[in-house]
């Protein structure tokens, strides 16, 4: 049963066997595998309840729709843009479908250095399995490369630079280009499309998702947490209180919105909340061709080239992905105003865009204040501005080698490389946020999982230390940065704590 | 009383609070220097004032809150309709007629986008965003970035390159105090531009498909792969 705050009428009280906090990759997907093993589950969520009849593919309608704060917001003081879908699936409806298994490297981090048990690629293979069963994970095929990849492709190739398509959540992709504005077409298996729908089928209505509900603080009694209040807005902005006493309670709302609220409930029981945030940030290079890439035109993101990933390279690094954007998405990374964008923007169809994802460090943290009641500081470290750095002359050598003319960066004040002897004008510019445009979309850490004394917010099964039925399952609870797109990670993460929970299951 | 006790928790160091910018140093430097480098520091005299001051914190509420409800109730036609006027420019300045894309913002709709965007975000980002922009107008900033003391919108304009208003929007544009505000403004007004069919058709992009297929879709050999 799916409630929308224009269905509610008054104060609402529900009694349930866990409460989940968000409907993404891994709020979903627990609700689920509660339900499956015959747990009443009431799951919140922020945003709004809407399904693919929904999506008119404008971004107009679709960016303040589906994006939290309609794509408005920032790390301060950088002024990094870090996109978040805030509705019913969470960005797994505003993503691009995109499915990488954790690097082996980075689980080795994370057991070894976080001491975080059970987390090998062995322990994890059959999570990873389950889910991409589920969510219909399957190889990007040569057909369904458009130009816009076929140019990475191209450029690495000749390089000599390891690359592969990537996997993708997605059945008969009707590559209509526009995967970050919700899938009209209803074939990216999204929490929107596989989990919530699989959920309100199951008999006896074991799930009750609250749509437009704003989980506001989670009551404590000792070691335990008994209860959520939240409010949602119904008619004309009315908010009417919802109050959720459960047995289990699993926060899952992402880093920004996990972190604070066991910041407003009180419960950074150790400190650590809301630190060790990463972004990937990934700064956008655009080469420009003198023919019709029309990358707008299929798959945005169906290839990548790994060769300095930490795929590949077992240490921190950064991957290089293609992807496209509708017209005003894809404005935002490239420079100027006035006369000067509109010219830039006027080979739209000219170019390819190749997007550097860094593995970045995890400096960010997370607090409550500000306008949107969050605040999220981050800033690159030396370390991170090398090796992006080091990204974005990569992305360039690519475009130059797949036959690109020029390529723009993305610094605010515009620069144009005409061949890879203009690669030193990347550095002589400064590779910072205050010079460039820079986007993310990947937020991470806040509740790092780890051993006691690990600097961790949660343990090796995503309980918060210090109670016995309070649990963070999403993005935050990585300890480190990942380095590759993470929903799949957290919805393996999610059918492990599931599983966990069930087999130690007390009622 | 919570604002009592917020007060003299955060004068005696006790609490701390959370604030993007300026970094303060701790409650005591906030109360007492309010992120400014003023250099003050705790005393027998500033205990004194403190207690003098949180003494007659119920006048200053009482006076702030009935002068404020007052001040709001006669202004906020007259601030939603200057608010409004703000975007104007800043669209038509960010955006003008002529060049690569002719349209220009005023003729597309790009002002009204963006004021129906500032509705379909939370109020409190909203309100944020209004006096963003009323900072961005206000003759302080445009004095601090031009030497001219004049609003923004008052700045002179025109399609050329090198206005006043160009010029102004370019200092925002590259400063690093400002990084997060002008990105914001940016942002913002890039949404109420390229979101517009008359812009976004002059760059060849097709627009909404549905409910048809995209005329670019390949099913792959034999139908569409699994």
């Amino acid at each position: 049963m799916i409630v929308r705050g224009v269905d509610v009428k008054s104060s609402v009280t529900e009694t349930a066997d866990v409460c989940i906090i968000g409907s993404g990759a891994a709020g979903a997907v627990i609700a689920w595998e509660m339900a499956e093993g015959g747990h009443k589950v009431v799951l919140l969520e922020k945003g709004g309840y809407h399904p693919k009849e929904d999506f008119d593919q404008k971004e107009e309608d679709m960016i303040p729709m589906l994006y939290k704060n309609a794509g408005l917001q920032f790390t301060i003081p950088t002024g990094i843009a870090v996109a978040q879908g805030s509705c019913v699936g969470g960005s797994t409806v505003v993503n691009d479908a995109v499915c990488f298994r954790a690097p082996d490297a980075v689980l080795g981090w994370w057991a070894d250095q976080h001491k975080v048990e059970n987390i090998g690629p062995d322990a994890m293979k059959k999570h990873y399995e389950t889910v991409e069963k589920r969510i219909s994970v399957s190889l990007v095929q040569p057909y369904e490369l458009n130009k816009n990849n076929l140019v990475l492709k191209r450029g690495a190739e000749k390089l000599g630079w390891a690359s592969a398509p990537n996997s993708r959540n997605c059945k008969t992709c009707r590559q209509c280009g526009l995967c970050q504005i919700g899938c009209s077409y209803g074939t990216k298996q999204s929490m929107l499309e596989t989990y919530i729908p699989e959920a309100q089928a199951m008999q006896g209505d074991l799930v009750k998702l609250y749509a437009d509900a704003e989980a506001v603080s989670i009551v404590r009694s000792g070691s335990r947490a008994t209860a959520v209040r939240a409010t949602i807005t119904g008619k004309e902005g009315r908010a009417y209180g919802l109050n959720v006493k459960a047995k289990l309670v699993i926060v899952s709302g992402g880093t920004i919105a996990s972190s604070a609220l066991l910041l407003q409930s009180g419960l950074d029981v150790n400190g650590q909340v809301g630190k060790g945030v990463a972004i990937h940030p990934s700064p956008a290079m655009v080469g420009d061709f003198p023919e019709e890439i029309n990358g707008n035109q299929g798959i945005p993101m169906a290839y990548h080239c790994h060769e300095f990933s930490v795929l590949t390279t077992g240490k921190r690094g950064y991957m290089l992905e293609a992807i496209f954007m509708a017209p005003y998405q894809f404005s935002l990374p490239l420079p100027g105003f006035e006369y000067e964008h509109k010219e830039l923007m006027s080979r739209y169809n000219h170019y390819a865009l190749i997007g550097s994802l860094l593995q970045d460090e995890s400096v960010g943290t997370v607090s409550l204040g500000g306008p949107l009641g969050t605040i999220l500081e981050y800033q690159l470290t030396p370390g991170d501005s090398k090796l992006m750095a080091d990204g974005m002359k990569s992305a360039a050598r690519v475009l130059f080698a797949a036959g690109a003319t020029k390529v723009i960066t993305s610094h605010r004040k515009t620069t144009v490389l005409y061949g890879e002897d203009d690669l030193h004008i990347i550095d002589e510019r400064g590779v910072s946020p205050g010079a460039m445009s820079i986007g993310s979309g990947h937020p991470q850490g806040g509740n790092r999982m780890g051993g006691a004394g690990q600097n961790s917010v949660v343990d090796s099964y995503s309980k918060v230390h210090g109670f016995d039925n309070l649990f963070v399952c999403d993005a935050s609870v990585f300890p480190t940065s990942l380095g590759v797109n993470p929903q799949l990670t957290v919805m393996a993460l999610a059918t492990r704590l599931a599983e966990h929970i069930e087999e130690n299951w007390r009622g | 009383m919570i604002f009592w006790s917020y007060s003299s928790l955060l004068y005696i160091n006790a609490i701390y609070f959370p604030w993007p910018l300026p970094r303060w140093f701790g409650g005591t430097d906030w109360m007492l220097n309010s992120g400014l480098p003023l250099g003050l520091a705790r005393s027998a005299t500033s205990d004194a004032l403190a207690v003098l001051v949180f003494a007659t914190y119920p006048v200053w509420f009482y006076l702030g809150t009935e002068l404020g409800l007052a001040g709001h109730r006669l202004a906020t036609s007259q601030r939603l309709k200057e608010r409004d006027r703000i975007i104007r420019e800043l669209v038509s300045t960010t955006f003008p007629e002529g060049g690569a894309i002719p349209p220009g913002a005023g003729q597309v709709g790009t002002a009204q986008v963006v004021e129906s965007l500032l509705t379909k975000i939370p109020p409190m980002f909203d309100d944020a965003l209004t006096v963003l922009l009323f900072v961005f107008d206000s003759r302080f900033f445009v004095l601090a970035f031009t030497g001219k003391w004049k609003r923004f919108v008052d700045l002179e304009g025109g399609n050329g390159l090198g206005s006043e208003k160009q010029r102004y929007l370019d200092a925002w544009q590259s400063n690093s105090f400002l990084l997060s505000a002008a990105q914001i403004l940016r942002i913002t007004v890039s949404y109420g531009y390229y979101t517009r069919p008359p812009v976004y058709k002059l760059v060849d992009y097709s627009g909404p498909m549905i409910p048809d297929l995209p005329p670019w879709y390949d099913p792959g050999p034999g139908g569409a792969h699994p």
